[in-house]
């Protein structure tokens, strides 16, 4: 139906359909057309598994497909739970720290608030730049290098090596994650980023990394 | 007395009208030549030809026997100086530091302004009567006093030929012939050949020993005041009455105008 | 005089800034602890910054200066010929076509020349350029490439909008250092250059006709310091992405302070608009630490009520 952010409003209404889903943040524009063209729109925009479980409840009571919904919601609810329950094995002191890299230049992460932040944490590991005023914003690559991450997580994708793309970066080479190697863009940023089903996918593979052999 | 500027059959303008369309012309040293002409008869056009600003389509423009457009354009500006018509600046220069580019010719790209440029540039400032404005900014000036200043720089060029068009077109009676007594001082003395565009025909009169007078892209009359101010040539080329009669002061030709309606 | 009095405090000014660039940033790191090895890192990361601040700033400004010469107009900025939509239409689409990171600055670098060379060629008339046509071709490949931008990112989505606000926003935020020094050579050759032409740019400034009177060769001139420009500008773009306002506001502030004359400005200005972009990187650096604001947001929120006030209060204003 068009493009993420700018969907086409005419396909959508050619369509007649009885029900819209939408996430609140790059379509609220469309979203209040919509529902001026008296469709029923339902929009969500989950920042923690809680709030997810409760979207995929209550699209599920909407789309009449309550037990599909109830049995997804167990289905993440144990996946979940078994990464935590390993997590909680292990010491605090031994919880390893990440940098969650959105974008490169200008070098953009995540904090508390984001979706990536909510599994970072849930894996057991510990983002250093939790503590920002936005969800997502710029971050100075000066704190990165003295806060010293373990791991580093790429979340695009670039042609180049991910541990070549950030050694060539001036002074970066000192971070402990960069000398050991740990730096990663192999996890599909959909599940990483986008609340939905495919979380607990990106959870489990997040926990791989931090947690190898675990 | 020798030939300064040569133009020979001349032909040129702009994009593809040719506004002048072979004209020829001599300076001599130490003429103070007048050109005069209708509104579009080539006047601007001829003295832009003439300073290079304007590239020569057809014959061709020697100065001491040399064609201009194969001089160095910097060894042309040193003998050769244009006072415009059109004095608003963009940049708010001082007056000291406008008529110090007219120094420029003489100055290798580098080279910066020596004590004797400043020396040359207060000299002319003072010859057109705007010492006391050096420190000002060119936009606190009036018209008049911009125009002084401008032909000041041209000045400080220390040319052998000026060219000047309308200089005193901003300019007050009693500035208008401060200016001129100045240009006609600097000819006699200094042997400052010029040549000016102007409108007022009893200013060429005055003050020029040849005029040129311009129509249609060629010459149509040259000569003495006397021989080029008469009322046929005046209402041939002006298309219009007037009265020719003589200064009592100069005795040079005087126009008077005739007007259609009391 | 007057010039070395102007050049020395701008000259302690700068070394204030610099001072304070590296003292301060988002990692707190005492004065008395700044040098030893272990800060060595966060150290050499400022210096780096400072170091591309001196060469954007002083770049872009003397950028600025010599177009507003050229096209008399004291509104010209360095990216008017396009380069700054050209460098970002490349960026862009070398993203969305899923280009390395590395290339970046050398697709940056090819954008911007393409679109001086096509604003350049449609201002071309008969061999000469005239300042109007100049100013409209900048301009009309600006908004066309602009759209074009804005066209891939709404269908491209996420990560082509990432890239596009660093382009928009700029940042001094330097990886490659190796990338720094090789765009250093053509930014100081061609502020030399710039200079070396300070003769012309004063004729030139005040008309075309009349700097021809003067001797000067306006029309190869104009194309040697459109071509300089452009290489500075589109080589700043390559590591710094496009930091607005500093081609514009510090020139315009230095004529105010020290006049139009280039021999007087263009040094005084190149010192200037250094302090002016440390001090801003500063800022982005510390305001809300350990979050970067984009350089471009600083200069744009300082740049336009400076400029504000210095028209109202000018007494050279043009």
């Amino acid at each position: 139906m068009g493009s993420f952010s700018s969907p086409s409003i005419e396909k959508i209404i050619s369509l007649s359909p009885d029900y819209i889903f939408c996430t609140g943040l790059e379509q609220a524009p469309v979203i209040a057309q919509l529902r001026q063209l008296n469709f029923n729109v339902y929009v969500a925009d989950p920042v923690n598994a809680k709030e997810l479980f409760k979207t995929i409840e209550e699209i599920g009571q909407i789309t009449h497909k309550i037990k599909e919904a109830s049995l997804l919601i167990e289905k993440m609810e144990s996946e979940i739970e078994e990464v935590v329950s390993k997590v909680k094995l292990i010491p605090q002191e031994e919880r390893i720290k990440v940098f969650i890299e959105i974008w490169h230049e200008p070098l953009m992460t995540a904090a508390k608030g984001s979706f990536v932040d909510e599994l970072i944490t849930l894996a057991g590991g510990v983002n250093i730049a939790h503590d920002l005023i936005r969800p997502y914003c710029n971050f100075s690559a000066e704190k990165v290098i003295s806060l010293n991450p373990q791991c580093i997580i790429l979340a695009y994708m670039d042609s180049q090596a991910p541990l070549k793309l950030v050694q060539q970066r001036f002074g970066w080479n000192k971070i402990d994650a960069v000398k050991n190697g740990r730096v990663f863009n192999d996890i599909d940023p959909d599940t990483l980023l986008r609340p939905g089903p495919r979380i607990t996918r990106g959870l489990i593979e997040v926990y791989k990394r931090l947690y190898p052999g675990k | 007395m020798s030939v300064l500027l040569k133009i020979n059959n001349l032909s040129g303008g702009y994009y593809k009208e040719d506004v002048i369309r072979g004209l020829s012309l001599n300076v001599s040293q130490g003429d103070f030549l007048g050109v005069i002409g209708p509104n579009g008869s080539g006047k601007t056009t001829l003295l832009r030809l003439a300073t290079r600003v304007l590239p020569v389509k057809g014959g061709e423009i020697l100065y001491k026997d040399k064609n201009i457009a194969r001089m160095n354009l910097k060894e042309f500006c040193r003998k050769v100086a244009f006072v415009s018509q059109d004095v608003s600046t963009g940049f708010s220069f001082t007056v000291m530091e406008l008529v110090l580019m007219g120094r420029i010719p003489h100055l290798k790209r580098l080279q910066y302004e020596t004590r004797k440029d400043i020396e040359i540039a207060r000299e002319k400032l003072k010859l057109t009567d705007t010492l006391s404005l050096q420190d000002k900014r060119i936009d606190e000036l009036s018209a008049g006093e911009r125009q002084r200043v401008v032909i000041a720089r041209a000045l400080a060029q220390e040319p052998e030929l000026l060219f000047l068009d309308e200089p005193t077109s901003h300019l007050d009676i009693g500035h208008q012939v401060q200016a001129l007594d100045l240009l006609k001082k600097l000819n006699r003395k200094n042997n400052l050949t010029i040549v000016m565009i102007l409108h007022d025909l009893n200013l060429a009169s005055a003050y020029s020993n040849r005029i040129a007078l311009l129509d249609k892209g060629i010459i149509f009359k040259e000569g003495s005041p006397e021989e080029v101010l008469t009322y046929q040539n005046i209402e041939a080329v002006y298309k219009t009455i007037v009265l020719v009669n003589n200064n009592s002061v100069t005795g040079k030709p005087n126009v008077v105008l005739v007007p259609g309606e009391k | 005089m007057r010039l070395k009095r102007n050049l020395l405090i701008l000259l302690l000014l700068l070394c204030i800034a610099v001072i304070l660039g590296l003292l301060k940033g988002a990692v707190n790191i005492p004065a008395a602890n700044l040098l030893l090895k272990d800060n060595q890192v966060i150290f050499n990361l400022r210096l780096l910054r400072i170091i591309a601040g001196v060469l954007v700033g002083s770049g872009l400004a003397v950028s600025g200066i010599a177009l507003q010469a050229i096209l008399r107009n004291s509104l010209a900025e360095p990216y008017l010929l396009g380069t700054s939509s050209g460098a970002g239409l490349a960026a862009v689409s070398a993203v969305i076509l899923g280009v390395s990171r590395i290339y970046m600055p050398l697709v940056a670098f090819l954008g911007a020349a393409l679109s001086i060379i096509i604003v350049y060629n449609l201002a071309r008339e008969r061999g000469v350029i005239a300042d109007k046509s100049l100013i409209l071709s900048g301009v009309i490949i600006s908004v066309a490439f602009s759209s074009l931008i804005v066209f891939l990112v709404s269908l491209f989505g996420n990560e082509a909008m990432h890239e596009m606000n660093w382009w928009l926003w700029g940042s001094l935020q330097i990886y490659d250092y190796k990338l720094l020094l090789l765009v250093a050579f053509p930014v100081i050759l061609g502020i030399c250059v710039i200079y070396l032409f300070a003769q012309d740019l004063n004729a030139i400034s005040i008309g075309e006709e009349e700097a021809i009177h003067l001797g000067i060769d306006t029309q190869n001139i104009k194309k040697i310091l459109i071509l300089i420009t452009a290489l500075i500008t589109a080589s700043l773009i390559c590591i710094c992405g496009i930091i607005g306002f500093v081609g514009l506001i510090v020139p315009h502030m230095m004529r105010l302070i020290v006049g139009p004359n280039h021999k007087i400005l263009i040094p005084t200005t190149c010192l200037a608009a250094s302090v002016f972009i440390i001090i801003c990187d500063l800022l982005s650096r510390t305001l809300f630490a350990p979050v970067e604001i984009p350089i471009g947001v600083i200069t744009a929120i300082i740049g336009a009520p400076v400029f504000i006030i210095l028209l109202k209060k000018g007494k050279r204003i043009s």
